[in-house]
C-alpha cells in the first residue's frame, strides 16, 4: 500500500534496523578511494586538502557501509591528535552521496564526523531504500549517523515527502 | 662537432648569481666541455647568516656533465646562457622545515639562466615515508617547487596515488595531483 504525504512541518523519522542509515564513527573510516578527480591536494601526511570534480569512496571498516561521494569540492579537516585523525568533510557543489540504502543529494553537505551528523544543505533531494523505502526533497536533511540514526527534514513550503511500504 | 673531454672530477660551488668558478668551464661558442663527477651545491641567500657559511639549499652529483654555453645579443641586452646536461644524477634538496628531499634520474638538465634543473629517465624522489616515481620533473630552485607533467606514482605507507601530473610545494608541505586515482589510508 502506497502512502502519499505532503508535510507541513518538520518531520522526524527514527530509523530502525529496517530502514535506510549511514553508518559512520571516526574508528570505522580507513581511508579514502580515488575513483575519479580533476585536483587532489594532499599534506606530506597524507591529510586530504581537497579534491575537486571528484568521484570518492570512503572506506568503512565493514565494506557494506562504505560511502560514494559525488561532488565538485571535497575539503578535509584533521583534528590535533597525534594520529591525525578526519574531523570533518565538507562538500560544496553537486553533492551526491550515496550507500547501499541511501541517495541523498544536495548543493552543500558537511559531515561531522565526531558528532556523528551530516546536514545537507540546498535543494536536497532523498531516496531511501530498505522494507520502507521513501523519497522527497527538502531545503535541508539532517542525518544522525549514531546508534540512534534518524533523518530530520526541515521545513520547506515545497517539501514533499512520500513513502511505501513494500509489505 | 667537437668535443672538449676534461677528464677530470670537477667540484663546482654554485651560488646565485654562479660563481666563478664556473668561468673555467666556458666554451668555444657552438661547443661543450665534458666535466666528470660534476658536483655542485647550491646555496640560498639568507642575509642574516653575512657571509658565513650557509647551510646548503640542494646538491646534486652528475656522473657526466656536459656545459653548453651560448652568447648572443638580444633587442636591448646581451645574452648569456648557460646549460648543463647531466647523466647519472642524483641528489638532495634540503629542508628548512620539512623533511630532505633525496632525488635520482638517469639524466638532467640544469639551466643556471633559468635555475632549475630537470630529471629525466626512471626519477626517483623520496621524503620520508614518501616516494615519488616519474619519468620527469623539475625543480625551481628560487620557488622552491618540484613540477611534472609526466604520469606519477605516489606511495606513503600504505596510500598510493596515481596522476597525471603533480607539483610538489616544498614550503607548504602539499602536493597538488592532476587526474589522480587510488587510495589514502587513514593511519590506523
Amino acid at each position: 500500500m502506497k502512502k502519499y504525504i505532503i508535510a507541513s512541518a518538520i518531520l522526524f523519522l527514527v530509523s530502525t534496523s529496517t530502514t535506510a542509515q549511514i553508518k559512520m564513527n571516526r574508528d570505522s573510516i580507513t581511508g579514502l578511494e580515488i575513483i575519479k578527480s580533476e585536483e587532489t591536494s594532499i599534506t606530506f601526511e597524507n591529510e586530504i586538502e581537497y579534491i575537486t570534480k571528484g568521484t570518492v569512496v570512503l572506506l568503512m571498516k565493514e565494506e557494506k557501509d562504505n560511502l560514494t561521494l559525488v561532488t565538485d569540492r571535497l575539503t578535509c579537516t584533521y583534528d590535533d591528535s597525534p594520529d591525525r585523525m578526519p574531523v570533518k568533510l565538507i562538500m560544496n557543489g553537486n553533492v551526491t552521496i550515496t550507500n547501499a540504502e541511501i541517495t541523498i543529494s544536495s548543493e552543500t553537505c558537511e559531515i561531522d564526523i565526531n558528532k556523528n551528523i551530516a546536514i545537507f544543505d540546498g535543494n536536497v533531494r532523498y531516496k531511501l531504500k530498505g522494507d520502507l523505502e521513501a523519497e522527497g526533497s527538502s531545503s535541508q536533511v539532517t542525518i544522525n549517523m549514531g546508534k540512534d540514526g534518524g533523518i530530520k527534514l526541515k521545513k520547506n513550503k515545497n517539501m514533499k515527502f512520500k513513502f511505501s511500504d513494500k509489505k | 662537432m667537437m668535443r672538449w673531454i676534461l677528464s677530470i672530477t670537477a667540484l663546482l660551488l654554485l651560488q646565485w648569481p654562479i660563481s666563478s668558478a664556473v668561468a673555467q668551464a666556458e666554451t668555444p661558442k657552438g661547443e661543450s666541455v665534458r666535466l666528470e663527477g660534476l658536483e655542485f651545491t647550491m646555496i640560498d641567500e639568507d642575509p642574516t647568516q653575512g657571509n658565513t657559511l650557509r647551510k646548503p639549499k640542494a646538491r646534486f652529483r652528475a656522473d657526466l656533465a656536459d656545459l653548453y654555453e651560448f652568447k648572443g645579443n638580444g633587442i636591448d641586452k646581451e645574452i648569456n646562457t648557460k646549460t648543463y646536461t647531466l647523466q647519472g644524477v642524483s641528489g638532495t634538496i634540503y629542508g628548512k622545515d620539512s623533511k630532505d628531499f633525496q632525488l635520482k634520474a638517469d639524466k638532467g638538465t640544469y639551466n643556471e639562466n633559468l635555475k632549475t634543473i630537470t630529471l629525466e629517465g626512471s626519477v626517483i624522489i623520496q621524503s620520508g615515508s614518501m616516494l615519488i616515481k616519474t619519468e620527469s620533473v623539475t625543480w625551481y630552485n628560487e620557488e622552491d617547487i618540484l613540477v611534472s607533467n609526466s604520469p606519477v606514482l605516489l606511495q606513503n605507507g600504505e596510500t598510493q596515488l596515481t596522476a597525471q601530473s603533480f607539483k610538489v610545494n616544498r614550503a607548504e608541505k602539499k602536493i597538488i595531483l592532476q587526474n589522480s586515482v587510488g587510495t589514502i589510508k587513514t593511519k590506523d
